[in-house]
């Protein structure tokens, strides 16, 4: 039996979700037992010649079955809902876990692993918990209480049949360590293979390009094998318990077939086969009774090895969960919130209403140090720098300075080695920033979506569209046939990177938040469209702290504050003063339009 | 580009909406011809499996209604036979699931290789799958149709076999009992097709639900970045939360129709008990025309014995239903990619897609060994491009046209137009990875002028040495910067002498180190350092034709000169598209789109 204690510890979570699985499952399996019994009464009926007794056993064999269909509907709806819950509270915990800042870094997270745990390892936990436990443990409810019924009708046979029942649930545990072991191989095989398939999905272009194909084949081709090796393995293991399994219950079974016929024609009627019952002693439905009740007795077990798929994926689901954090419930709040907690601080007192779109102060980065690990040198030593609201600040610098390590700091996303950053003399908060990042990132759904992806729920058509237009998109939106409900395909491969690097723009407009850092946002812009994106951003920048890294002469040039970033410090340029700023904006504007 | 369920929908026969559910699993069933002999073979391992079981129950019925009604004690080969049943059942009950498990497995791992085929053609086709839905159907999806590799054949063939044995043995016994079971049998088989349709229609939606969640996933993870920087963590949770009930419900529904069509196939059994029972006590009324009732408990377990598999068979057939989703998908793609391969894309030459083997077969001959022919003795000379009329049309996006253009070998030309130009197709398009709808591409040697051929005539593997692409939809591989620098590149062709020295080219030797590992996406690396070593990658190949697409733009502009600089030195011919004029002013010649 794969029984495995997380997934066990997870059901007593769900007690009463579990318990009432399982009630419902042994209501089910009593219909069993008394079908079984009406039927030796039946036989019994037709030894005896009556005729009118029979007819009332086969009365009570049709009404067990009828209530059968109705409890199993029951019990069905019963592992729908709890399933639902499970599904839900694992998927929650698992994104918790998956959705973190540090996995941005690292070189070991990969993107069809982590799906393939949300999605497949989740539903494994499902069917394992709903379906393959409620099994296991009505095995060990109603197993006992079937072998004491058989005591009340020939102890020998209870005892037997005790011992049966007894090896086949405990011989197989010896596999159990080693089954794990198997199963947590298995799993690595089939997250390598997941994770490469998805990997090569999304570059396949990359891959037709460099004549890459074939060799992925060949890659993919080795990992597909050892996981068929590998799944073959660990069921070859797993089959050797259903094998055991098979033996004591076709050996308890047909021993207590045995001890029947003996108890009706030994030699020793009254010996050691006698009943406790002596109403029953000289009856043959007793004996019927025992062939009957040994083959119920077994039905339980039976059943759990039916569910051998169901615990196998259980078994299978339970490594990946384990290094994706599932399990660790004291270490995750279910509901809280979700950013590093180091830069989701500030209770909540702290922090009133923040008007949306307007900073309450400067945002300050002072003596921010930053090294990343495995490295030799540090990217960012002792930045220092201050960003006034309603102005437009650019940062530039060679590429793989850190100026998107500056971002990230910026965001909470990575913690500086040193040093702080403040917005109004306090830590900035998560929903107070709108990025747009250097690679356009989108969902494949409709381009609505996409903008309204950080918007407040009840964004209106006109600010929709206004963002849009800021943002340069008016004349994509003419020419889309479906305007704002065309779907995107994934990655935002149907649209061209300019156009995406718009709607990204669109999308941090629609976040309406007073602090948004641009991460190149014109780089695959034309001059033309460039300007109309940088006007647009100028009008938006009233109020709010607007943070630009930008190479670009033009991006640079309506600059009012410009920082380049060397050798890890920030070097200010000249500076514009305010006046001159509002005069170029409303010149620009009158230009434009 | 149009999204997976346009790509669908415009081919015919879409299986879901045909009018015969029981098609996909049949056309799965074709493809898996070649293992016609193991699953014949585990379908006559199952039929012993079940006769040994009818035999242990049987025998036991037997023998305790001899005892019971006579008073009679079997004789000693009764004990033999009972014995050696159990062995052999148990011996078979292991085999059974290990042949069968072990064939389902394999399987799985051939059509996971199909799949991938299909996608790589995909690509070429223009309608790429979200990789979210494709890792879906090629590892979620297949894994589920396990249950109809496993099982469902063999299962098949046994129970219809046993079925015969056991309704037989009862006829010979009294052929009323015989003729009852026999018509019962028939009604349990014909119950299979209970519901079909709904069950059918719940399975799709429960699938098309779980492949929403399963992209949206993907997308959340994909952008992980976006979604930590406005901190929507709790958006996509609750979100999941949302898919997650969704797929429940439908969920929900196809197994409780699933439970109440098999609770009818119980109710179909106890009827089948009843009528036997009945049967059997219609001797009190005239006893020679019935049963000894000695054998009564025999007749019994032997329709019972007769009728158990054919339950699970039709069982079996009931729980396909919901999985003709699956199936279906599965074979969409597959029977999709024969057809390309056979056909090739409608009016364009008699040429199959690239990079798909022209005869995708079960076994491993599809991972075609490199050819004789040699790349590297192929002269290095440059190749020029003759666009001639060329034409695209996009589904739903309308027609691209584009000039005449006439690129002379070795020259190096700068090609500029509008955001939305159809420049990323004029790169799919000389490059030969999409084939144009009207229109020529030809590239030509110096030595040859005016001969030449178009991309699908030269040989894919010289193709896809000769000519590189860098753009910004090139992606970097998981794995070491060695190992993504040799991507595609033929064994043995490059030394560590070239990937030092295109390192060194592109400026990249003074932050990695060949062995360093890059991570998915080379998500270590900041957007200049990526499209960096996307160009190492391109020249160190020694390309006759070098395509670039905006590879400068996320460079500051010390490091853009440079790498200008490297790309003007380079003998080969080089398309640069660009908007920015620094990029333009070094080329030979600038054609507007």
């Amino acid at each position: 039996m794969m029984i495995v204690p997380e997934l066990v510890r997870l059901g007593r979570a769900h007690r009463r979700g579990f318990r009432s699985v399982t009630l419902a499952l042994m209501g089910v399996s009593l219909t069993h037992l008394l079908q079984a019994l009406a039927v030796a009464g039946t036989l019994a009926a037709v030894v005896h010649q009556r005729p009118g007794l029979g007819a009332v056993c086969l009365g009570g064999l049709a009404a067990a079955a009828a209530m059968r269909l109705l409890l199993r509907q029951y019990q069905q709806s019963l592992v729908s809902a709890l399933g639902t819950t499970v599904r839900q509270q694992m998927r929650s915990r698992v994104l918790r876990r998956a959705l973190v800042p540090d996995r941005l870094h690292d070189v070991r997270s990969r993107a069809g692993s982590a799906r393939l745990t949300v999605v497949d390892a989740v539903d494994g936990v499902d069917t394992y918990l709903t379906r393959y436990l409620p099994h296991v443990a009505q095995v060990a409810l109603l197993c006992p209480i079937l072998v004491l019924a058989m005591a009340a009708l020939s102890p020998a046979a209870a005892v037997a049949l005790g011992a049966f029942v007894a090896s086949a649930v405990l011989a197989p545990r010896a596999f159990n360590r080693w089954m794990a072991h198997r199963s947590d191989q298995r799993w690595e095989s089939y997250d390598d293979l997941s994770a490469d398939i998805q990997e090569s999905l999304q570059g396949m272009r990359t891959l037709q390009l460099l004549g890459a194909v074939p060799g992925r084949r060949r890659v993919l081709r080795a990992r597909s094998t050892r996981l068929h090796r590998e799944t073959v393995r660990t069921m070859r293991t797993s089959l050797w318990e259903t094998g055991i399994l098979d033996l004591m219950i076709q050996a308890g079974t047909t021993t207590a077939t045995a001890l029947a016929i003996f108890t009706a024609a030994g030699p020793q009627p009254q010996g050691f086969l006698a009943t406790p019952l002596a109403a029953i002693a000289e009856d043959p439905f007793r004996v019927f009774a025992m062939l009957m009740l040994a083959s119920e007795t077994f039905r339980p077990i039976r059943d759990v090895s039916q569910q051998w798929h169901a615990g196998f994926l259980g078994l299978s689901a339970l490594g990946p969960l384990r290094e994706h954090g599932a399990f660790d419930v004291d270490e995750i709040g279910e509901g809280i919130a979700s950013k590093a907690g180091d830069t989701a601080v500030g209770p909540p007192t702290e922090a009133p209403e923040v008007s949306p779109g307007s900073a309450p102060g400067a945002l300050r980065l002072q003596d921010v140090h930053h090294q990343y690990p495995q490295t030799v040198e540090p990217v960012l030593r002792g930045i220092e720098a201050t960003v006034e609201p309603s102005r437009i600040t650019v940062m530039s610098g060679a590429s793989g300075a850190g100026k998107s390590t500056v971002f990230d700091i910026i965001l909470g996303l990575l913690t500086p080695t040193a040093g702080s950053v403040t917005l109004a003399n306090r830590r900035p908060r998560p929903m107070e920033i709108a990025v747009v990042s250097q690679t356009p990132s989108l969902f494949s759904s409709t381009l609505r979506d996409n903008l309204c992806l950080a918007a407040p729920e009840d964004v209106d058509e006109q600010t929709l569209l206004d963002a849009c237009n800021d943002a340069g998109l008016t004349e994509l939106l003419s020419t889309l046939p479906d305007g704002l409900d065309t779907p995107i395909a994934e990655g935002g491969a149907s649209l061209s990177r300019g156009q995406a690097q718009r709607v990204a723009i669109a999308r941090a407009y629609l976040a309406d938040r007073p602090v948004m850092l641009l991460d190149e946002p014109t780089s695959a812009l034309d001059e033309d469209t460039a300007g109309i994106v940088l006007t647009g951003l100028r009008e938006r920048a009233v109020g709010r702290i607007v943070l630009v890294i930008s190479h670009r002469d033009d991006v640079v040039q309506m600059a009012d504050d410009h920082w380049t970033l060397e050798n890890g410090q920030l070097r200010r340029h000249g500076v514009a003063p305010p006046a001159a700023v509002a005069e170029v904006a409303v010149a620009r504007q009158q230009e434009d339009t | 580009m149009s999204t997976p369920t346009d790509s669908a929908s415009t081919h015919e026969d879409r299986p879901e909406e045909t009018d015969s559910p029981g098609r996909p699993l049949l056309v799965l069933l074709r493809i898996l011809r070649p293992m016609t002999v193991p699953m014949l073979w585990t379908g006559l391992v199952s039929w012993a499996g079940w006769l040994s079981l009818m035999a242990i129950t049987v025998m036991g019925a037997w023998g305790v209604g001899h005892a019971v009604v006579l008073g009679t004690l079997p004789p000693s080969e009764f004990w033999w036979g009972l014995g050696s049943a159990v062995a052999v059942r148990v011996l078979l009950t292991w085999h059974e699931m290990d042949v069968s498990h072990s064939l389902a497995y394999r399987v799985l791992d051939l059509l996971r290789m199909r799949l991938f085929d299909s996608y790589a053609a995909r690509v070429v086709e223009g309608r790429q799958a979200h990789s979210g839905d494709a890792a879906s159907t090629a590892l979620t999806d297949l894994e589920k149709l396990e249950f109809f590799y496993a099982h469902t054949i063999a299962q098949m063939v046994s129970a219809v076999l046993t079925f015969g044995v056991g309704a037989a043995a009862l006829w010979l016994l009294d052929p009323a009992m015989g003729a009852a079971v026999l018509a019962l049998g028939a009604v349990l088989m014909a119950s299979s097709l209970l519901l079909r349709r709904r069950m059918t229609q719940a399975g799709r939606q429960q699938q098309e639900e779980t492949n929403r969640l399963s992209r949206f996933i993907t997308d959340a993870l994909g952008n992980a970045r976006d979604v930590l920087s406005f901190s929507l963590t709790d958006r996509i949770i609750e979100e999941s939360a949302w898919h997650t009930a969704r797929i429940s419900h439908h969920e929900r529904r196809a197994a409780l129709m699933e439970s109440l069509a098999s609770g009818v196939r119980d109710l179909l059994t106890v009827t089948a008990l009843l009528l036997v029972l009945l049967l059997g006590l219609r001797r009190s009324a005239s006893p020679e025309s019935a049963v000894a009732p000695e054998m009564m408990a025999a007749a019994v377990t032997l329709a019972m014995m007769s009728l158990a598999p054919l339950i699970g068979a039709a069982d079996t057939l009931g729980k396909l239903h919901p999985l003709q989703a699956s199936a279906a998908r599965v074979a969409a793609q597959l029977v999709d990619s024969a057809d390309l391969a056979a056909i090739g894309p409608a009016g364009s030459g008699p040429v199959g897609p690239r990079s798909v083997p022209q005869e995708p077969s079960l076994d491993d001959s599809a991972d075609v060994e490199p050819t004789d022919h040699d790349p590297a003795v192929a002269s290095r000379a440059s190749w020029g491009v003759l666009v001639s009329g060329l034409r695209h049309r996009h589904a739903g996006r309308g027609e691209l046209r584009y000039p005449d253009i006439l690129v002379q070998p070795g020259e190096h030309v700068a090609l500029t137009g509008p955001s939305g130009v159809g420049k990323t197709t004029l790169v799919n398009l000389v490059s030969g990875l999409w084939r144009p709808s009207a229109g020529q591409v030809t590239l030509f040697d110096a030595k040859e002028t005016g001969l030449g051929c178009s991309p699908h005539e030269i040989p894919e593997e010289e193709l896809r040495t000769r000519v590189a692409v860098v753009d910004q939809e090139s992606r970097l591989f998981r794995g070491t910067v060695e190992q993504n620098l040799r991507l595609g590149a033929p064994e043995g062709s490059l030394t560590e002498a070239d990937l030092h020295g295109a390192l060194a080219a592109v400026g990249a030797d003074r932050w990695i180190r060949l062995d360093d590992e890059l991570g998915e996406t080379g998500l270590r690396l900041s957007g200049g350092q990526r499209a960096r070593l996307c160009l190492a990658r391109a020249l160190v190949r020694r390309p006759a034709l070098l395509i670039l697409d905006e590879v400068t733009a996320s460079l500051d502009a010390e490091t853009e000169a440079d790498i200008t600089a490297l790309i003007r030195s380079q003998k080969c011919t080089v398309m640069t598209i660009s908007h920015r004029a620094s990029a333009v002013a070094t080329a030979d010649r600038v054609i507007a789109l």
